[in-house]
């Protein structure tokens, strides 16, 4: 019977182990460790995780293997926002892989699920995190719905509205201010 | 993505704006590429109130990403010139896609600077920019080189000087839509086929002096022809002389375009069975046929097309007063992926007829719709015949004057998700001396 220490330096897989091994450890998913920027380390099924496709490029590039003891340092996210983003990828695991950007679709905002709705009924300062950090961990569809939850934020408003919502100060002069209006008012409602 | 089309305010660089005064959360975390990610989602509306937000806001709402794909289609009453022209410096050559459906007051100027301005043009559509001449297609010709789709429709002004631009100029051009542009002649098309050789769909619809010449040419020189529309191609000032195009045309689309997928012939009144040979010899991946008011099509051509066009889908018969049941034989036979035909008017077809399509190899799953108004002699034995077809969507039965309310019920508990379209005046008290069933017509009188 191989000893524990010896599985853990050659690396092998749990589906590898001997049938007498095996039999003795709880049947589990290949997990993976993520550490965030504080030290704090999150324990996630491999499945989970590879819809960052950083995560997953580490996983086949680098042969960092799961059930591996070292954790996957993430730097840029802290953990308040790790664990928000790994219970929108658990609640979206079964999701089909998200189409490829066709520039010629047209984009819309008005396909938010009603989960991910609720979901990003945050602060704007966690919803910019997340969006840093779905695009760092590269997941097409966290990005996608942040950004679109963004976007909402901002049609329909004029632009003193947007301005207040986002606290953006107004860098125009008077007559500065006139000509931009000027050049873009073509496309308002007369 | 930055904007390199030298479109600079000059009261503000990128250089001169300053983010770091800015209080705002969005714009200290977000970097340039993600705020523009979220732009990208905004619509022209939007995007111009954030370029009068603030200077920062201004440079990334006109950067050349945003204005890939424009749609003017709902400012259409107010778009004049210069509106035009500002968005052509304003996207210059990122603009790939623009839409001017409609836009009644756009003239060959403003369209002048947009190609002068948007060189990497792909998609134009300017159906009903009735202002619009040649003067147009000769500036796409000049600077509009990767046009690919192009819809000039209902452009009136338009004459064959404007395909020869096209020809000369827009080698890369894919799809072009001159329908009731009625100048063109046999001359603009040769010109046209001549230097776009990829042309895969053509639409021109009611284009009254073209004759068999010029399809010729088209069907000679564009060889890779998918979509084809015809409709109408003659002449509105006399109808009993001047239908133009003839079966010469449809031999020579036979003869050339064997990858043709789609064509419409409804209304070419003049074309008679040969046409149907000549399709069925050399079109064999025909999957689309329309072919409404062709009274001269009989059974023979229908059997000839449908023993070789295996691949039919979608037939539209409407008014092809001479075909009977021995048609809906054929393409019972013959064709298993049936799934809209159209029958309106077509007299001769009885219960037989229907028989033939209820029991064909394309019954079962592949027919959706299904429009039989108008033929007088269907019975309840026709809805009887259809109960088979799980998949039917739709089927007409207007003015089908024998068919009863009951049947249809019938027909709805065998198949619960079909919409039939049917009509019963209302009922009428009988007469005094009543004798004999009573039979409902559209006009409400008791015959």
């Amino acid at each position: 019977m191989l000893k524990l220490s010896e599985t853990k330096k050659r690396n092998i897989k749990s589906s590898e182990m001997p049938r007498s091994y095996a039999c003795d450890k709880a049947v589990r998913m290949p997990m993976i460790k993520l550490q965030s920027l504080e030290g704090e380390v999150f324990e996630i099924d491999v499945e989970i995780a590879r819809q960052s496709v950083t995560i997953k490029t580490m996983l086949e590039d680098l042969g960092v293997e799961d059930d591996d003891e070292e954790p996957v340092p993430l730097p840029n996210v802290n953990a308040a926002i790790l664990r928000k983003v790994i219970a929108w990828c658990t609640y979206h695991k079964d999701d089909p892989p998200p189409p490829e950007d066709d520039e010629n679709k047209e984009k819309r905002t008005d396909d938010i699920c009603s989960w991910d709705a609720e979901f990003l009924k945050v602060d704007q300062g966690t919803l910019f995190e997340l969006i840093l950090a779905a695009n760092y961990l590269d997941i097409k569809g966290l990005l996608d719905v942040t950004c679109k939850t963004v976007a909402n934020m901002i049609k329909g408003k004029s632009p003193e509205e947007i301005r207040k919502t986002f606290n953006i100060k107004n860098d125009f002069t008077p007559a500065e201010e006139e000509q931009v209006r000027k050049e873009n008012e073509w496309c308002e409602e007369k | 993505m930055s904007n390199q089309n030298g479109f600079v305010h000059h009261h503000k660089t990128k250089s001169e704006v300053s983010v770091t005064e800015d209080d705002s959360a969005i714009n200290k975390k977000l970097p340039k590429e993600l705020l523009l990610r979220i732009f990208s989602f905004l619509d022209v509306v939007s995007l111009c109130r954030c370029a009068r937000v603030s200077k920062y806001w201004n440079v990334l709402a006109l950067d050349g990403s945003n204005w890939q794909r424009v749609d003017l289609f709902e400012f259409q009453r107010d778009v004049v010139g210069p509106v035009v022209e500002n968005i052509s410096k304003r996207c210059g050559g990122f603009l790939k896609s623009l839409s001017l459906l409609g836009c009644q007051s756009i003239t060959d100027a403003a369209l002048k600077t947009f190609a002068q301005s948007c060189r990497n043009i792909e998609e134009l559509n300017l159906n009903n920019c009735k202002e619009i001449t040649d003067t147009t297609c000769e500036s796409l010709g000049h600077h509009g080189h990767k046009l690919v789709s192009l819809d000039i429709s209902s452009c009136p002004q338009v004459t064959n000087q404007s395909l020869k631009a096209l020809g000369d100029g827009c080698p890369s051009l894919h799809v072009l839509n001159i329908s009731w542009c009625t100048k063109i002649t046999n001359d603009g098309l040769e010109a046209l086929s001549k230097g776009c050789l990829d042309l895969h769909t053509f639409i021109g619809k009611g284009l009254s002096q073209v004759t068999d010449a010029g399809i010729g040419h088209l069907a000679k020189h564009c060889q890779k022809l998918k979509k084809l529309d015809l409709q109408g191609c003659s002449s509105i000032t006399d109808e009993a002389l001047h239908r133009s195009i003839t079966d010469e045309a449809l031999h020579r689309v036979g003869q050339h375009c064997n990858q043709l997928l789609f064509i419409c012939i409804s209304n070419c009144a003049r074309l008679t069975d040969a046409s149907l040979v000549s399709l069925g010899q050399g079109c064999p991946n025909i999957r689309t046929l329309e072919a409404a008011c062709c009274s001269h099509f009989t059974d023979n051509g229908f059997q000839a097309l449908a023993r070789n066009c295996n691949k039919l889908e979608k037939m539209d018969l409407e008014e092809c007063i001479q075909i009977t049941d021995a048609t809906l034989n054929y393409l019972a036979n013959f064709c298993p992926n049936i799934s809209a035909l159209t029958l309106s008017h077509c007299e001769l077809i009885t219960d037989e007829g229907i028989r033939h399509i209820g029991s064909g190899a394309c019954a079962t799953e592949q027919l959706r719709i299904l429009e039989l108004d108008n033929c007088p002699l269907i019975t309840d034995a026709s809805l009887e015949h259809l109960t088979g077809c799980q998949n039917l969507e739709r089927i007409e039965l207007y003015d089908c004057q024998l068919i009863t309310k009951a049947a249809i019920r019938r027909l709805r508990t065998r198949l619960p998700n079909i919409k039939v379209h049917a009509y019963f005046a209302p009922v009428t008290p009988p007469p005094a001396v009543g004798s004999g069933r009573q039979r409902y017509c559209k006009c409400c009188v008791i015959l």
